[in-house]
Formats: C-alpha cells, structure tokens, sequence
C-alpha cells in the first residue's frame, strides 16, 4: 500500500528553509549561503513526485519571488526546471550511490543557479562567479546532511499515519 | 490504484513545459510594462503573514537578546543613553534657533517653502537572497504612510528608496545596488557628481569628477536634491580611495557609505511633510 505523505511537515520544513534561505546576514556568510529553499523543494520532488510535483514547486518559486521582491516569475521557473531533473530521475535516485547522488542534486541546483542568474542579468544585475559558484558548493557539502534530516521526517510522519 | 497511477504517472514533461512558459510569460510581463503591478500588490498583501512567519527567527533572536541583557548592563546603558540625549537635546535647541535664522534667511530670498522631516521608524524583514541585488524588505507598507519613492535612512545616512508600498510592508533598493545611482556633492565645497552601486555593500563609485577636481579622501558626500529623487543634504558616504588613470579624464573615486548597509536591523523611513509659511498656496 501506499503511504500518502501528510501536508504539515512538508509545509514547515520548506517554511524553515525560506527562514534559512532570506534571514539577513553579513555579506560574508550570505555569499556562501547555501540554497536551502531548491534543496528542500528537490528533495520533495525525489521523495513525493506524485504529490510534490512541478507545480508544486512552480508555487513555492513564486512565493519566493514575492517574498524576495524579484521579477515575478523568476525564481518560479529556475524551479520549475530543476524539479523537472528531480523528478525525471526520482526512480533511479534511491538506487544511486553517494557520488551518483551528489551528481544528480549538483545538476539539478546548478540548473537552479544557471536559470536564476540568466534572469538577473536580464534584469540589468551582474552577478559575480562567487555568488555563482559559492551557494552551489556549500549546498553539495550540506546536501548528504541535510537529505538525511529530511529523510527522518519524512519516514517520521509517514510511520504515523500507517500507525493509526 | 487509480490515484497513484494518475498522480505519478501524468506526464512531467507537460508539466515542465506549461509551467516554464507560464513562468517566461511572468517575467517578461514584469520586465516589460506594468500590467503585474496590481497582481503583484495583491499577492503580496496576501503573503504578508508568511513573511512574518519567515521573519520569526530573527525576531525571537533579538527578542531574547533583549531579554537576557542583565540589569546592571541596563542601568549602564540607560544612563548613557541619558547623557547622551542631554547633549543631543542641547545640541538641538542651538540648532533650532539655527533652523529659524535660517527660515528667516530664506523668506528673505523668497525661497517659496523649506521641507521638514517626519520619519517613520521600520524594521528589516528580510533581505535579497544574495548580492546580487541589494534590497530589502521592511515592515511598514502604506498604511503607516510608507510611499514608493521616498528615501530610507538609518542613524548614519542614507541608506536607499522605497521602490513598492505595500499594505503592510515595502521594499526598498539599497544605494549599493549596482543599478542605483544618487545624485551628491561634496559637503565641503559643493562639487556636484553621481554616487553609483557596486553590488557590493561597503563601495559606491563616483561617476563623473573630473582628473582636476577638488576631491580629498574623507570628503563627506550628502545628497545634491537634484533629480528630485532624494532630498538634499542627507549625508551618504565619505570618500575612501582617490585613483586617476591616464587615459580617462574623469578621476577614479570610490566611496564608502555612512550607514550600515549590511548591519542595520532598524531604518527609519523618510516621510516628507511639507511645511509651508502661511502663504505658500496663495501666491
């Protein structure tokens, strides 16, 4: 049988991720800010791509457009490209070893990055190769770690229902 | 079996493509023109309470900050602040009757009105994600009288402008935004130039001094008022590192903001109310 995922814990998990993601910090830390808010939405659509699918993303992408004042839409369709990554290799991603793994998140928040600061540069912003290149390294360190966290949750409220 | 195999099994790439298009639709409606602006207000008035939610942390942090400080430090810090607002409100009442000469002075010259200040005072809610764009979110939209256009300060100096009101909250565009440009001078001796973004919080770059122009480090730069984008005589930034090279007749200077763009936590909102003598609108 299949255990349909509870919405709470998914909603709070990716409203701690926009925490992470848009609490201020000094310069130096916020350029190697990992990608918390992609991470939590790519792993979502490993995990639950029936239920987490790219629309979903596409929704948690405008939020984040609003909530960041970007164009909107922006944000929405870095998104919505990386969960199509996500979820066309959902299948094959818990067959994966580690390195695969790493290859698969690298890709799919590397679309992310690519698309996000495309559309800066349209805006008339000139992001540096730091703000490129750092986020993405950080967030491939966190990435094992953080799936992990994630993981527990998931499986955590998963057992619940199939409890009562 | 049917909902699983409907769920999983609809098609991704179909997904992909109509969310994608929708999406390339947004941006370049929101590039282009100003068609999202009412879409855009709605939604964010609707989202507030997730910026609230979002903003949580730090607000809990600070709270608790504030009530961990033990009270000897208080006491300490409450009789500072005292002193200090003794030598400020001295200050201040030399500088009234300053302020009065000075409307005397001007009626005199039939300068039609002169502009005061009310300031509004907001918190930080959130920040751009990255350098890429310096810009901020703060916590007081229309409501509490927030306009698009006006300036935002800390105690320092000048921090940026308020580019949407909403309701509830506004953002706003630091001067270190490498698209902002705010028209200065030089306090000292009132040489006119553009104080432009870096993207990077602790620069601005002056646009357009001449190689021969009176320009010192430490300069102060205030607002020039020209442009009627800023009001005049908001200070800026000082200047930090004077390069010319051979080849440009325009000097290579860069700048340093007077208020802390990166720390700050609390702005103050300039409201501009007008204060006229009595016969400003008849005349």
């Amino acid at each position: 049988m299949i255990l349909m995922p509870k919405p709470a814990p998914m909603y709070i998990t990716l409203i701690v991720a926009a925490m992470l993601q848009l609490i201020p910090l000094p310069d130096f830390v916020s350029d190697a800010r990992p990608l918390w808010l992609p991470m939590t939405v790519l792993f979502w659509n490993i995990t639950a791509p029936s239920w987490f699918n790219i629309g979903s993303s596409w929704l948690v992408g405008i939020f984040l457009d609003l909530l960041t004042g970007s164009l909107l839409g922006q944000h929405a369709l870095a998104m919505v490209a990386m969960s199509y990554i996500g979820i066309r290799f959902y299948k094959q991603y818990r067959l994966y070893s580690v390195a695969q793994r790493l290859l698969l998140a690298g890709s799919a928040l590397l679309v992310w990055q690519l698309i996000d600061n495309w559309i800066w540069r349209i805006d008339g912003q000139t992001p540096g190769a730091a703000q490129i290149w750092l986020p993405l390294l950080t967030s491939l360190l966190l990435w094992p770690w953080y799936q992990g966290v994630l993981d527990w949750v998931d499986e955590h409220w998963r057992a619940d229902i199939a409890r009562e | 079996m049917k909902k699983p195999l409907f769920l999983a099994g609809s098609n991704p790439l179909l997904r992909f493509v109509v969310f994608a298009l929708l999406s390339i639709a947004l941006v370049y409606y929101d590039l282009h023109g100003h068609q999202l602006d009412r879409l855009r207000s709605t939604l964010n008035t609707l989202i507030y309470p997730l910026q609230i939610a979002v903003d949580f942390p730090a607000r809990a942090a600070s709270w608790v900050n504030e009530a961990l400080v033990n009270r000897s430090r208080l006491i300490e810090q409450n009789n500072r602040l005292r002193a200090e607002n003794l030598q400020l409100s001295s200050r201040l009442r030399s500088l009234e009757s300053l302020k009065y000469e000075n409307e005397e002075l001007q009626r005199l010259l039939k300068a039609a009105r002169s502009l005061e200040y009310d300031f509004i005072l907001a918190r930080l809610l959130a920040v751009s994600m990255n350098r890429i764009q310096q810009r901020i979110i703060i916590d007081k939209g229309s409501r509490d009288g927030v306009e698009t256009g006006v300036a935002l300060l800390d105690g320092l100096g000048l921090m940026g402008e308020v580019t949407r009101a909403y309701p509830y909250h506004s953002e706003a565009i630091l001067i270190s935004d490498a698209s902002e440009a705010v028209p200065v001078r030089i306090a000292r001796n009132g040489l006119r130039g553009i104080a432009s973004g870096t993207g990077v919080n602790s620069t601005l770059k002056l646009l357009y001094f001449p190689v021969t122009a009176d320009i010192r480090e430490g300069d102060v730069l205030v607002t020039s008022g020209l442009g009627g984008r800023y009001p005049p005589d908001l200070p800026v930034a000082t200047v930090s590192r004077i390069a010319s090279s051979s080849n440009s007749p325009f000097a290579e200077v860069e700048a340093t903001p007077l208020a802390a763009l990166g720390q700050s936590r609390r702005v103050l909102i300039l409201k501009p109310g007008r204060v006229d003598d009595d016969g400003g609108e008849g005349e």
